[in-house]
């Protein structure tokens, strides 16, 4: 069993950051070994994540990534805002926020809400090798 | 308030409209699902726009995959609608940008070789401060000329254009108006030049025979009556003039 490498990232929830993120997660997707189709669908899932919680709460003001790579298995990342979103008020919302975890389901292997006490923490995801 | 209840009820009607759409399969309660969900499409298309595909092929693609996943939904089955549309859309999708990424794949080496040309090519023209030449770029990688020119080749053609490019300004003529077909005439004009100058080589019986043979399309009896010899000599002969233009054909060549 191989020990996982793990990648912090902290960044104001600001959409200029989008790009900080975006290219934070090719490098380490990169690194993991995925090529380059599937760093792109990476890529998406986390960006839609990343757009999804900064967008649902005007009163987030940082986003925190995980990355963990294990290079046998693939890689996992989560990505956690600094407010929580009320989980009913967000899913009563509209087509639009089951379109985007629909979207980031189809791009990884698996997709995972954070919810605490009825609040959308975050989202975590994962993509194997040879999924 | 007013307007999450419209939008409420509006998905009300539309679930109303997959169902019946699930038993009846009609054509034209399709088509008016298709537009009611086309914006699920223009979504994800939007999301993978800016990887090298127009928007607008992506937008087609989706809408495409979009029908395509009404024909096969089975409400049935117990989920939503946009739930099984998405995978199959983003499925599409990816590929489309397969097959598009290289309309014509090329090996493997050569893909990589094509890259770290075009990384040449970029850095030789920043530190000679114009575009490098072929030799300097075979120089540079390691490898031929020839190899240099092989790949600028491949790339063009792992690129094919459109019959339906528009190659002017004004978008009124396409590529296939203007493209080139193959000009027989100069094959006909190479092939009598060849036939001309062999026929100086051959003496006049032989001339005679080709020329009645082939030119007045006569039989070899025929002949050999008007030249007072037998049929066999003709023959012979004939077998003997043809082995002979083959073989100046050949060498021509």
């Amino acid at each position: 069993m191989m020990t996982m490498d793990s990648v912090y990232l902290k960044v104001p929830a600001k959409p200029e950051y989008m790009l900080v993120i975006r290219l934070t997660t090719s490098a380490v997707a990169s690194r993991a070994g995925f090529d380059v189709d599937e760093i792109e669908d990476i890529k998406l899932a986390v960006s839609e994540a990343g757009t999804f919680m900064m967008n649902e709460d005007k009163g987030v003001e940082w986003l925190e990534l995980t990355f963990k790579v294990d290079k046998e298995e693939g890689i996992w990342i989560d990505i956690f805002a600094s407010e929580a979103v009320d989980e009913a008020v967000l899913f009563s919302k509209n087509e639009q926020t089951e379109l985007s975890f629909y979207i980031m389901e189809s791009l990884m292997d698996g997709v995972e809400k954070a919810i605490d006490n009825g609040f959308l923490r975050g989202i975590k995801m994962y993509k194997k090798f040879g999924g | 308030m007013s307007v999450q209840t419209s939008t409420k009820s509006g998905a009300e009607n539309l679930e109303a409209l997959l169902k019946e759409y699930c038993k009846t399969r009609d054509i034209e309660l399709r088509n008016l699902l298709v537009q009611k969900y086309l914006y699920i499409a223009e979504i994800i298309a939007k999301k993978f726009a800016n990887r090298g595909i127009d928007y607008d092929d992506l937008y087609q693609v989706a809408s495409l995959a979009l029908i395509k996943a009404l024909e096969r939904y089975d409400i049935n089955k117990g989920y939503k609608f946009s739930s099984f549309a998405t995978p199959t859309i983003i499925g599409e999708i990816k590929n489309y940008f397969r097959d598009r990424s290289r309309i014509i794949r090329l090996p493997r080496k050569e893909s990589e070789m094509l890259k770290k040309l075009e990384e040449a090519r970029a850095y030789l023209s920043a530190t000679l401060g114009r575009s490098p030449k072929p030799e300097e770029l075979a120089d540079y990688l390691d490898i031929t000329t020839e190899k240099v020119l092989e790949l600028m080749e491949s790339n063009q053609k792992s690129n094919p254009f459109s019959l339906d490019y528009y190659i002017d300004e004004d978008n009124e003529t396409d590529l296939s108006a203007v493209i080139g077909h193959e000009e027989k005439g100069y094959i006909d004009i190479e092939n009598k030049d060849f036939v001309d100058s062999v026929m100086d080589k051959l003496n006049d019986v032989e001339k005679k025979i080709i020329y009645e043979r082939f030119y007045n399309q006569r039989s070899q009896k025929d002949i050999a009556e008007e030249m007072g010899v037998s049929q066999m000599y003709v023959s012979r002969l004939e077998r003997k003039i043809l082995r002979k233009l083959k073989y100046m054909f050949k060498n021509s060549i």
